[in-house]
């Protein structure tokens, strides 16, 4: 399964997305290999050019290794990745600024694409251009209709704020293709924190990730519910 | 809280690389497969046509060194090391195409292809890069992937990199023998800031045997915990040297038994060089108001005065907010 984490404007989240969807996939997900289940093989393929996906994991202690692979592949990258996917049971590919004909060609091959987005107006406005752009290449992809999904993430924290929910209605309004998620993603200290020791949050002490993690598992689901995987 | 949230996303094994393969060709972009994709399909690589029919997986000797087609490699999954610094292998990569291939990479035979078990990091290089070839030893196949995970790890544990110990110590060396000029020079010649330079070497007021303590755990071993820990002994003395080693040993353990980042560190630091603190007590007494049991709370020392009760109606706290009110107006009045 291919799994595309891909905005067009940078400081999104797409890398933090995209690294702890790879985590929680390699950690809690097991797949049927015959008779037996295993735990699922995970790739996490990084063509932005800020290269913040492969960057995050080289904080961590040597000690103990992430439980998925990192690559990079910044140029042409669809060819690979199809190929990856042949030898991973996902391939989590966080996808960076590039040209309208690179988003398409990975949108060709996407089984799920989750496009985060924050509440700002540049960050909504920039969905929008995104999505117009994808409009005209359903047909291109295996099944007639990229499967791709909106995440509204960092939303400011103050329990009062209704700017998580105004940019959802903003984009519901506003899209030409592409479903909303209901579930947004606040901005919690803790990602940060996991961030600057190279974790993944399902590693953070579980009083401090409760939250977060919450939050974030809740987004997902929805999003595979949105594109079941048949 | 709610119930543990944990979505089964009904992960399959892929089944339509074709159609996949296949959108893909439709494009309007010329799709050229990387040399990297040639790695990966190591399954359809056919050895005997690989070098002119020379090579077959089979024939391989163990013991013998061979310069084998990338596509006849293959990935270990039982390497210890996962991750790979992007920038090391494009070094790795520049490195191999200029100088070549000094020392082999180790691999054995299985199924019809060379798994590379020591020499990941060139494997991966030459993926990026234009080598079509690797210099392999060929070597027995491990008993078990738990050896083979062992011996990974033993090999990548002798490579590790240098920690913020190794640096504090040979910078004071370097510095005192004037290998280099100043802390100034050091961070120039580095490439590293003068800050990065004075914390790392602000480590050395740690005591000999924690340092070595420190430095044995990756936990404590990153300049950025480290640091925090040697603020401890920026005030030391001979009348508070073993009181401040006791407490930084403390410290060290916690922060290696819990696997505490800086915040939590530079916290841990504060309270235990604050000592224990006094609790400040207030007195309580019972009271009651019609069937409800309250209690009056009085801190003297802040000048706190509480009144709590809880289960009262509304027209119960009406009642008893008038009498307050009323008792509080007398007696300003008085």
């Amino acid at each position: 399964m291919i799994i595309i984490i891909g905005a067009e404007k940078g400081g999104v989240g797409k890398s933090q997305v995209a690294f702890n969807l790879a985590a929680y996939i390699a950690t809690q997900q097991k797949v049927s290999d015959g008779k037996k289940k295993r735990p699922a093989r995970v790739m996490l393929v990084d063509t932005d050019t800020q290269r913040t996906s492969s960057k995050w994991g080289a904080l961590r202690d040597a000690n103990s290794p992430l439980p998925f692979r990192v690559m990079e592949k910044i140029a042409n990258p669809a060819p690979e990745i199809v190929q990856l996917a042949e030898d991973y049971d996902a391939v989590v590919v966080d996808v960076g600024a590039r040209d309208y004909a690179g988003l398409a060609d990975l949108a060709r091959i996407a089984d799920l694409w989750i496009a985060p987005t924050r509440v700002g107006q540049g960050d909504l406005m920039s969905s929008l251009e995104m999505a117009t752009a994808l409009n005209t290449v359903h047909s291109k992809h295996k099944r007639g209709h990229i499967p791709l999904c909106f995440l509204v993430n960092a939303v400011p924290g103050a329990w009062n704020s209704t700017e998580g929910q105004d940019a959802i209605e903003a984009l519901e309004g506003a899209l030409p293709t592409g479903k909303v998620l209901k579930s947004t993603i606040r901005d919690r200290r803790v990602w940060r924190d996991a961030h600057k020791l190279g974790r993944h949050i399902f590693e953070m002490p579980p009083a401090t990730r409760e939250k977060a993690e919450d939050e974030f598992l809740t987004a997902i689901a929805e999003a595979f519910e949105a594109y079941p995987q048949s | 809280m709610s119930k543990k949230i944990r979505p089964n996303l009904g992960l399959s094994a892929n089944k339509d690389g074709n159609a996949m393969m296949k959108a893909l060709e439709d494009g309007a972009r010329a799709t050229t497969a990387p040399l990297a994709m040639n790695a990966m399909a190591s399954k359809e690589a056919t050895p005997e046509t690989s070098l002119g029919g020379a090579l077959s997986a089979a024939a391989l000797k163990v013991g013998e060194v061979y310069d084998m087609p990338l596509s006849m490699l293959a990935r270990s999954d039982n390497n210890a090391r996962v991750f790979y610094n992007p920038g090391e292998v494009e070094e790795m990569a520049e490195s191999l195409a200029s100088n070549g291939q000094e020392i082999p990479v180790v691999g054995y035979v299985k199924d019809g292809s060379v798994v590379v078990v020591d020499g990941q990091k060139r494997f991966n290089a030459c993926a990026l890069g234009k080598i079509p070839s690797l210099k392999v030893l060929i070597r027995a196949a491990p008993g078990s992937a738990a050896d083979e995970y062992e011996a990974s790890r033993r090999i990548n544990e002798d490579r590790s990199t240098q920690t913020a110990f190794d640096d504090a110590v040979r910078w004071q060396e370097l510095l005192e023998r004037g290998a280099y000029a100043s802390q100034d020079d050091l961070a120039a010649r580095l490439k590293k800031s003068k800050a990065s330079i004075s914390k790392t070497l602000g480590l050395n007021r740690i005591p000999g045997p924690l340092r070595r303590m420190m430095a044995d755990h990756p936990q404590t071993s990153t300049l950025a915990v480290a640091y925090e820990i040697s603020a401890i002994f920026s005030n030391l003395d001979d009348s508070n040297a073993e009181q401040l080693e006791a407490i930084a040993e403390e410290i060290i353990k916690t922060v290696i038994k819990k696997g505490l980042g800086r915040e939590q560190t530079i916290e841990l630091v504060r309270s235990k060089m604050q000592g224990p603190k006094t609790r400040v007590r207030g007195d309580s007494v019972q009271v009651k108001f019609g069937n409800h049991k309250g209690a009056i709370k009085v801190v003297a020392s802040r000048g706190e005065f509480t009144m709590n009760f809880r289960g009262l109606s509304e027209d119960e706290i009406e009642d008893l907010k008038r009498r307050v009110e009323s008792v509080l107006a007398g007696q300003l009045t008085m």
